[in-house]
Formats: structure tokens, sequence, C-alpha cells
């Protein structure tokens, strides 16, 4: 399906439930307040910084959200070290502001984010219809979002933006969910997103090798060439079951492919069990992930020019990666005291295992020479990412 | 594709206006394991929001997670 194509039939269906809803009162989320320290360590790449998270209602209609976080960013990934860039050390900063309008069973949603990093200007907006039906066993959302970004590229020299150097993203996305109660005990659902970009899609600072014309044990790099579009589509299918025991487990699936020529695999089970009245909560989930190569992708092209697209971001080559999770979530207050109705802290702790096909580790190849071009070991590494929340209801 | 989008269509009005009928088999009394904090879909979305920005930024995909993409944070 083509991106306007699916836009038609979003916006069809979007009038189509105006049309149809049913006036009766639903319900907005709760209003809470969350703080998080999270951390993010694999691939010589360390990302570290504070979240916050605040949701507030007002007159039972219309529920704001505004979030803001920071992330720091220090170290040197392979494809750094391989070009032998200097460390990284720049900062994001990230806003959000989402607002909602429920009228009877229908809520409107509307939202803006902005991101900006040493190199990367992020604009987005998006917009929600979500519809509670069939005595709320149902509830279906169409989503739809616009993008604008900014890529530019810092000069290794003075680490100051290259004023030679400017180009955009454009991004589109829509989305349509539906969740469904199944029974007393198995809520399910489907969650499908179209996505397409256009513009400068590649990483401005990676390049791609090819084999030296004169050595050909050794070899040479050039800057990446790209499409300049892409467009995605993912399906994303779950299910969450309620035990005897008073725990419950989740499962999901998603199938995603796109028109680079990735198509990739996502499985995910969860268990989460409440202990002490439900004043703690211990979840833990695996999740396995597999994806074939980009159709322009090469670890080591043949020459230089080879084809009108090139490219050697890790992120394009066939992967596997399986991550394990496990949380705890604490209500160290339970009853109202102040204006605070409820309080917890909570520990996330994630260690995914990311495994490459045929993405090899330059590096060990340093300096040139040390093995031949394309017989270095494949590259692999672990990663660990701890959140440590604090967050209060009222 | 005319049809499936008058397909879509039927089926969708027919849901938002009740589906005659069919009545909801699961009444608002006897969710009371569904109303359970363990069976949020998401319970803590600000640490939803992170771990899908770690795994997108190393995977090839993305979307259908229920998150707003934007920015790049690709490191």
């Amino acid at each position: 399906m083509t991106p306007r194509l699916a836009l038609r039939h979003l916006a069809a269906a979007a009038v189509a439930f105006l049309f149809a809803a049913g006036a009766f009162a639903g319900v907005l989320p709760d209003e809470r307040a969350d703080v998080m320290w999270k951390t993010y360590e694999g691939g010589g790449i360390t990302v570290q910084g504070p979240s916050i998270l605040v949701r507030k209602n007002f007159a039972d209609t219309v529920s704001v959200s505004a979030g803001f976080l920071v992330d720091q960013v220090t170290g040197a990934s392979i494809d750094m070290i391989v070009v032998h860039a200097s460390p990284l050390r720049e900062e994001r900063k990230k806003k959000t502001l989402s607002v909602d309008y429920l009228y009877g069973k229908t809520t409107y949603t509307a939202g803006v984010q902005n991101s900006v990093e040493n190199d990367y200007d992020s604009s987005t907006v998006n917009v929600a219809i979500k519809q509670d039906m069939f005595g709320d066993m149902t509830s279906v959302t169409l989503g739809a979002s616009r993008g604008w970004d900014i890529v530019t590229r810092i000069e290794a020299a003075t680490h100051r933006r290259d004023p030679n150097f400017r180009a955009r993203v454009d991004r589109k996305s829509w989305s349509l969910s539906l969740s469904q109660v199944l029974s007393r005990n198995l809520v399910g659902g489907f969650d499908y997103e179209a996505i397409t970009e256009q513009g400068y899609l590649q990483n401005p600072y990676r390049d791609y090798r090819f084999l030296a014309t004169l050595n050909p044990a050794s070899y040479n790099t050039a800057a990446e060439i790209y499409p300049g579009t892409r467009t995605s589509n993912a399906l994303t299918s779950r299910l969450k079951y309620y035990l005897p025991w008073h725990g419950a487990v989740t499962g999901k699936y998603r199938y995603f492919l796109d028109t680079w020529g990735i198509r990739a695999h996502t499985a995910e089970v969860a268990y989460s069990q409440p202990f002490l009245k439900e004043a703690l909560i211990g979840d833990v989930n695996y999740r396995l992930y597999r994806q074939n190569s980009a159709s322009f992708y090469s670890d080591l092209f043949q020459a230089q020019n080879q084809q009108n697209f090139m490219g050697r971001d890790r992120e394009l080559a066939s992967q596997t990666s399986d991550s394990v999770g496990v949380a705890l979530s604490y209500d160290f207050l339970r009853s109202r005291h102040w204006r605070i109705k409820k309080a917890a802290a909570s520990l996330h702790f994630d260690y995914i295992m990311y495994r490459y096909n045929n993405f090899r580790d330059a590096t060990l190849g340093l300096p040139l020479g040390t093995l031949p071009a394309g017989t270095e070991p494949l590259y692999h590494f672990n990663a660990t990412v701890i959140q440590a929340l604090l967050s209060v209801w009222f | 594709m005319a049809v499936s989008r008058w397909l879509v269509l039927a089926v969708l009005v027919a849901a938002g206006s009740g589906c005659g009928r069919l009545q909801p088999w699961v009444k608002p009394y006897e969710r009371e394991h569904l109303a359970a904090r363990v069976m949020q879909w998401d319970r803590d979305p600000i640490s939803t929001s992170f771990i899908t920005e770690v795994r997108e930024n190393r995977e090839g995909a993305r979307g259908a997670t229920g998150e707003t993409g934007g920015g790049c944070g690709c490191n």
C-alpha cells in the first residue's frame, strides 16, 4: 500500500468513526509525574541523563502531558574508530507536549515534540483519534504524524557545525491500533504503522569500505550513498493473559518490511507478578529480534561507485539480538498524603546481546594490513540499559 | 483496492454503531482481572519511550510500538 493510499484509508476510517460513535463517557489517563535517570552502555558508547514526564487532567475532559529529557552521549563507536574520528561528547534535549480531549467515548489527541542535538534538529507534530466502543470492549485508535528534521555535521577541527553542510528529512507516519477484550482474563490487539521519509537519510559521518585497487587485501573508504526515500510498514500483534495466581503473561510479535529490502521479526514474552498485596510488582521479559540486510548494504564492496546506492551502517546489516530484562516496582506510599495518592520507586535493568551476521569488526584489522580485508571477525557487542524511576500519582 | 476500502469502512461503521444485536460478552462487573495493574500494556510510559529509542537506533525496524518517532540520537 502506498503512503498516499494508506492516508486516504485512514482519513476515510476516521470520518466513519466520527459519525458512528455514540456519546458515552470515557476515561482520562491517570494524573502522575515521573522522574527517571537512565543509562545505556554498549558498543563503546555511553548515554545517560534525566527524563521527566508529567500528566495533569482538567475538568474531566482534558489531559495534558509534558515531557523533557536530556541524553548526554560520550564515547566512540566502532564506526568512529574505523574512520579515526575523535571520541564523541554531545548532548541531546527533547521536549514533548501532548493534549487529550475526551468527548463521550472519543479521545482526540494532539501533540508536538522537539529534539535538539549538536548536529541534528527534529520537530514532530502528531494527532490521533481513539474510540471506545462495544461496551468498552473494543478500542480503536487512528493516528498520524508529520516531522521535519535538519541534519548537520560537526567539524572535527572546530567542533562546530559545518557551515557548508545542511540537509533535510521530511517524515510522515500513519497508524491504526485495535485493542480488544477477549475474555475475563484475556486482552489482545493489533498495531499497524506506515512510515515514510524523504531527504538525507544517511549518517553524514559514516563511510563504506571497498577493496583497494592495487592491494586487494586492503581497503579504502568513501562517503555512503543512500536512497532519498524510505517507506516502511510494521504490524504488531499482542496478547495479555491474567493468571489464577494474579500474575500476567504477555506475548508480542512484530513483522516489519521496508522499501530498502529489510525484513524483520520481533518476538517478545513478558511475565509480571505482584507481591505484598500489589505493593511490589516484579517483571521479567525476553525479546528476540532478527533482520536481514538492506539491498544496498555490504560490509566490503568490490569497488568504489560499484552501484548507485552503497551503505555499510550496521543498522542495515543482517543481525540478531537477544535481550532479557527485569524490573521491580515498589509502592512506598499507598494512602493519600497531602495531595499525593500514591508514590512508587522502580528499577529496570535490560541486557542486550547484538550479533551481526555480515558486519565485520574492522577495528581488529587496524592498522591496515593486520588482517586481509573481509576476513575480520564478525562484530558483536553487549549493552546494558538501567532506568531508575520515581513516580507520583496525584 | 476500492473493494477493500469499502469493506474496511463497512466494518468500522458497523463496529462504531454497536454491531446490531451482538452484545459485549464480558460485562463491566466481570473485568476485575483486566483492571489489575499487571494487565496494563504500558505501566511506565517514560521507561518504554527510552527503551524503544535504544532499540530503534540500533535496528533497521521501527514503528508499531505506540511511540511517536522523531530525533536522531543515533550514536
